[in-house]
């Protein structure tokens, strides 16, 4: 707050200076105008990527610059733009305004709200566009983001600083996992290290976003949460600047040493708007019709998914974009570079959606290539021996399709691997946390489970939680812990399930 | 029509910075129908580079001929804009220099929000 003397003297030291005031500025003058791009001549000055304003308060980004004008996509709809009007430089790249007010809030890529809350007006000035930290910045994923998901969580495990592609299909849930790992972290608020979320919606269904927000209030993970839409009717301008806008915030908590997980839904979309911008500017289509920076578009943004070194605060960026394929097509252009750009990926398959298996993960195609380093030793102790028995099953299940007669020990692993699907199942908005997850892999892992029926395995697994949660709550805090499951754990685990299997079969 | 050849009909169609109307008409009847638009276009753009344009608030003979000794090559091209509140703005080219009270007083405007929290 400054005194009314100081106001007075700023204006007193403005009065001498009047005379001198001369503003200096270069502009452009507006030649063209249509769908939603801006031709300007003039701007001699200007450079790529810097934020231009018009007359009446439209804004726009500079994303061509040729000998004698410059393209200009806009950020607000343009129809009073017209011939002749004039555009003034910002003299600085697109920025957003990052803060701690923005979790919790529901804003637009420009940090424009959309919540009918007031605008948040302090902050860091982060440029959308920004070069990815380099090497020496970097160290290697090391820590575990939990999803909370069984399938993830032990067989394509995600660390902090990782890009887990989720990929698949329409329907088929890939936003629900990112909003599982998403309600997740709420966890990690209780131990000290919260994880801030941001939720990029790129040109998606205001109706959906509206769902997934409310879906986040219910389940307390809103307070932690940022999202930034630009929907279906937005100008593809902002769909194509959304997942910078998201990145910057990112990069504004990361910055403060803090973990971020940011989910961006999705990038399929965001190259369809890139396509829109880079035809509607004249530049040559490629490859189904896309620019020829189409790669680079997704990789630039996918490099600032980083995993800093202590000198540089230690924190972090996990990415999750998401990809919608069609017709189950992962060989598809934008599929492709966005599985190669990322540390692996989560592949949805629809045969084991309609079969029932949800999520359904197809373990066998999905990977994740640097998670692995970040498992607990304890999570890691169960999962080798899930992953194998998982591969088995599928190999003998092919050939029990013909129906031949099988051994008895082909068809207990085939049981085995019914009842290993069964309990990888998991319902919606129901992250597990890490004990828990365990438990669940390593009853079915061990054998407790060969005699119950596959269709109760799922009510076996709720109440086996429970009774070890109020029984021996010392296993979930051996467990907890993250190393590597003692002998006595294990005795005691064995102890536990065996008195709950008497109490479950009578 | 290449740009460089768009550009070397401009250069003929001015005669001492002077649009030359017998250069032009030559050059006009000459071109086709699309590349005729972008010859128009182009001759826009010269106009404008050669022109300045003063913004005023009033109607003042002596400012006027100020300015004509400021740009001697070029044309000035002038508007009243009351709305200035003293001063003037001046766009050549692609430049734009403001000097009003204006202008000013949105600075103090400016530099009060900044400052006020």
């Amino acid at each position: 707050m400054i005194d009314t003397s100081s106001i007075i003297k700023k204006l007193e030291k403005r009065l001498t200076t009047l005379s001198s005031d001369i503003k200096v500025q270069n502009i452009g003058i507006v030649e063209k105008n249509s769908d939603g791009i801006v031709v300007a001549s003039g701007l001699s000055q200007s450079f790529m990527g810097e934020e231009v304003y018009f007359e009446k308060g439209e804004r726009g980004v500079i994303l061509n610059l040729d000998e004698d004008q410059a393209s200009i996509i806009l950020l607000s709809q343009g129809e009073n733009i017209k011939e002749g009007d004039i555009v003034k430089r910002r003299s600085k790249l697109l920025s957003i305004l990052a803060s701690e007010d923005l979790k919790g809030r529901v804003i637009n890529p420009l940090g424009e709200p959309l919540d009918g809350k007031p605008m948040v007006q302090k902050g860091e000035s982060m440029p959308l566009e920004r070069i990815a930290p380099g090497v020496v910045e970097r160290e290697p994923v090391s820590t575990p983001l939990k999803t909370g998901i069984k399938a993830i969580d032990s067989m394509i495990p995600i660390g902090r600083g990782q890009r887990e592609l989720i990929i698949g299909d329409r329907g088929l849930g890939k936003t629900a996992i990112a909003i599982d790992a998403i309600l997740n972290q709420k966890s990690s608020k209780s131990t000290g290290k919260e994880v801030i979320c941001i939720y990029v919606a790129i040109s998606q269904k205001q109706s959906t976003v509206a769902q997934i927000i409310e879906k986040l209030k219910e389940k307390s993970a809103f307070s932690y949460t940022i999202v930034v839409a630009a929907n279906a009717p937005d100008p593809a301008a902002l769909q194509y600047l959304a997942p910078y806008a998201g990145v910057a915030i990112g990069e504004y908590f990361m910055k403060k040493g803090q973990d971020v997980l940011i989910v961006y839904d999705d990038l399929t979309k965001h190259a369809w708007a890139y396509r829109q911008i880079s035809l509607v500017l004249g530049r040559p289509a490629g490859r189904e019709a896309y620019s020829g920076d189409i790669f680079y578009l997704h990789s630039r943004l996918l490099e600032r998914a980083v995993k800093l070194n202590k000198k540089n605060g230690g924190g972090s960026i996990t990415a999750l974009p998401i990809i919608e394929t069609q017709a189950n097509d992962i060989s598809a252009y934008i599929p492709t570079n966005v599985i190669s750009i990322t540390d692996g990926q989560i592949y949805l398959q629809p045969d084991l959606f309609n079969i029932g298996v949800r999520p359904a993960i197809n373990v066998g195609s999905s990977v994740s290539r640097v998670g692995g380093a970040a498992q607990t030793q304890a999570m890691k102790s169960i999962a080798g021996k899930l992953r194998l028995e998982l591969a088995q099953y599928r190999e003998l299940a092919v050939f029990a399709q013909f129906g031949s007669e099988l051994d008895e020990a082909t068809l207990s692993q085939i049981e085995q691997g019914k009842r290993l699907t069964e309990i990888l199942k998991q319902p919606q908005y129901e992250p597990l946390s890490e004990p828990f997850e365990i438990l669940s892999i390593w009853v079915v892992t061990n054998g407790f489970t060969s005699d119950i029926p596959v269709e109760s395995i799922a009510k076996f697994e709720r109440e086996y939680h429970e009774y070890v949660k109020n029984r021996n709550p010392k296993i979930i805090e051996a467990i907890s812990s993250g190393e590597k499951i003692s002998e006595a754990t294990i005795k005691q685990l064995q102890k536990t399930t065996s008195e709950f299997k008497k109490i479950f079969t009578a | 029509m290449s740009k460089k050849f768009l550009k070397q009909l401009i250069k003929y169609s001015y005669k001492k910075n002077i649009l030359n109307y017998e250069n032009v008409s030559s050059v006009a009847k000459l071109l086709k129908r699309i590349d005729l638009k972008h010859y128009i276009e182009a001759l826009k753009k010269q106009e404008r580079k050669l022109s300045v344009f003063i913004d005023v608030p009033i109607n003042d003979v002596n400012i006027k001929d100020k300015f004509r000794k400021i740009f001697p090559n070029k044309k000035v091209v002038w508007n009243i804009e009351p709305s200035l509140m003293l001063g003037t703005r001046i766009i050549d080219d692609d430049m734009l220099f403001e000097m009003n009270l204006k202008n000013t007083l949105d600075k103090i405007k400016d530099s009060i929000d900044k400052d006020y929290d």
